[in-house]
């Protein structure tokens, strides 16, 4: 246990046999939650937003990602003593937007189910929430026309929009700049440069 | 665009982890520049979201984090199928007054229901004639008490009110009675485990009860897809009356605002009832893991199904919440500038996290 001690204090995290040492608990991450400044939870809020869609509501992701982050049985994820619990929360709120994403592209059976007591009746039919092929195709040509914009925003900056088109092809960090060709400062204030432009046109994330 | 553009929603995806990079990296200075009002409030309201949360994050221990046992639920406390109608509570729910306690181990239905209301609303501006123990967000702070509306004027506030109590009345009625249909479908289940034959005789009775919390959620789509549009006209009705003076409007607000927060409400029951089905088809993953033999395919394949409904609800009852927003925002867009400048103090203090 010294050992351990030592090494957490050092911040060598790899020293630390196993990573449940070096786990924050769940009272730990909720003390942390509750002491929250105005700042942390609009990054949480940012984040959110650009993270939500139609289809789930920043609101939700944000709580639920609070909940998976907190419910001792169903947390599939430690949070790190090291990492930032905002980072951890933003992190879950992405894991929780693809797999929300994910499951969309899978369309589910419609299957009504029977009220045995009167078969005449059904006990639930509602309407199918999946999209169609129709929904699917508008929902195609919505995002196509909010990403050709948002290409559009940044038609007076080449650099911009080298990074911009990284990005949207899935690169980050070094390899994005090793890409586009710029230093860590150029790419940083770029960075922030397509962040207030994109935040201008879209305050509530990509949304219209 | 060229033709090795990526496909465009899988790239919006992309360009959000850029963004959120940026956010990550950015400045208190410059993140606190984006809060208009005050931040203090506005760290409050967006506390609120985690005191909303289902999970009891107020207890001290970490190991009651998790929720309670839903197979504890004591006999008396669960309603047969046959006469679920007959035990549906007619009357407001009285908290059990240690919900919070640490040392309470009670828990019913009609509890979670409240301990659930009670984490988000000051349960005696619905009328169920209790008091909140906790704090209660700043969207529902201060309103105005809608039964002090008085006056002739050519609408009835009082109408919308009790409109209002009875939506939220009803929501909580059909939510315990469908979390009572779960409770006994959990302990069907833990029924079976012992008995292969057991399990086969009673399919029925399994399908009978999962139909029952499906229409019970179904209940609850009804109750605030009914109620809605007439809610809506006579708010339209008020917001249009040109008898409407000043106090009355800003009593007014309070109205819709209240109405608003109804719907926050029912979002979060059924948010609430979806984690509770989960939690049973966790239970039948469970049952099947543990017995191959048994045939229940048969009955796990509605379980998705069941879970859609209940997203669906919970968007249908989001987007509701958002409508109404719009219709405050727009009350205020069309008010006087002497009632706008009213309006917009009220709406600076009921505005929702956003």
């Amino acid at each position: 246990m010294p050992e351990d001690s030592t090494a957490l204090l050092r911040g060598n995290l790899d020293e630390v046999p196993g990573d449940r040492a070096v786990s924050l608990s769940r009272a730990q991450i909720a003390d942390i939650i509750r002491a929250f400044t105005s700042e942390d939870w609009r990054r949480l809020e940012k984040a959110a937003n650009y993270y939500a869609d139609d289809h789930i509501a920043w609101q939700d992701l944000l709580q639920s990602a609070l909940w998976r982050a907190m419910d001792e049985e169903k947390a599939d994820r430690n949070c790190p003593a090291d990492v930032n619990v905002v980072t951890f929360l933003i992190g879950i709120m992405r894991s929780i937007g693809s797999a929300e994403w994910a499951k969309r592209q899978r369309r589910p059976i419609q299957i009504g189910i029977v009220n045995h007591r009167r078969p005449d009746q059904k006990a639930a039919d509602l309407p199918d929430p999946a999209m169609n092929a129709e929904d699917f195709m508008v929902r195609q040509q919505a995002a196509r026309k909010v990403y050709d914009h948002v290409i559009s925003l940044f038609d007076d900056d080449p650099q911009a929009l080298a990074i911009l088109l990284g990005a949207a092809e899935g690169l980050k960090g070094e390899k994005l700049r090793a890409r586009t060709g710029v230093d860590e400062t150029t790419y940083n204030n770029k960075r922030r440069l397509i962040r207030r432009r994109i935040d201008a046109a879209y305050p509530k994330g990509w949304r219209e | 665009m060229t033709k090795n553009v990526p496909q465009s929603a899988p790239a919006l995806r992309r360009l959000s982890d850029l963004l959120v990079e940026d956010v990550s990296e950015t400045s208190n200075a410059e993140i606190r520049a984006e809060i208009s009002g005050d931040p203090q409030d506005y760290a409050e309201r967006m506390r609120a979201i985690f005191d909303a949360s289902p999970v009891p994050v107020n207890r001290q221990s970490p190991s009651q984090f998790g929720r309670p046992d839903l197979t504890a639920v004591p006999d008396a406390q669960i309603v047969s199928s046959e006469a679920q109608q007959s035990q549906i509570p007619t009357s407001p729910v009285k908290p059990h007054p240690d919900w919070y306690t640490p040392a309470s181990a009670e828990y019913t239905p009609a509890n979670a229901a409240e301990a659930l209301l009670l984490h988000i609303f000051p349960l005696e501006r619905a009328g169920f004639g209790v008091t909140g123990k906790r704090d209660v967000p700043a969207i529902s702070r201060d309103i105005p008490y809608i039964q002090d509306l008085t006056g002739e004027t050519d609408f009835s506030a009082p109408e919308i009110a009790q409109k209002i109590k009875a939506m939220c009345d009803a929501a909580l009625r059909h939510l315990c009675a469908a979390r009572a249909a779960i409770n006994k479908l959990c302990d069907q289940i833990a029924a079976c485990s012992a008995s292969k034959n057991a399990f086969e005789q009673d399919r029925q009775g399994l399908e009978d009860r999962l139909g029952t919390v499906i229409a019970h959620l179904q209940t609850l789509i009804s109750v605030f897809e009914e109620d809605e549009a007439p809610v809506a006209d006579e708010i339209d009705l008020v917001r249009k009356s040109s008898k409407l003076n000043d106090e009355d409007r800003a009593v007014f607000l309070g109205c819709l605002n209240e109405f608003q927060t109804a719907y926050f409400i029912g979002t979060r029951l059924v948010s609430y009832a979806y984690n509770e089905v989960k939690d049973v088809q966790a239970r039948f993953r469970e049952q099947q893991a543990s017995a191959d033999n048994l045939q229940i395919g048969h009955i796990q394949w509605q379980f998705p199904h069941l879970i859609r409904q209940i997203i669906f609800i919970r968007r249908k009852m989001r987007s509701a919440a958002v409508r109404q927003d719009r219709s405050l925002r727009s009350h205020s867009d069309a008010s006087s500038k002497h009632n706008r400048r009213a309006a917009d103090s009220h709406d600076e203090r009921f505005r929702p996290n956003e």
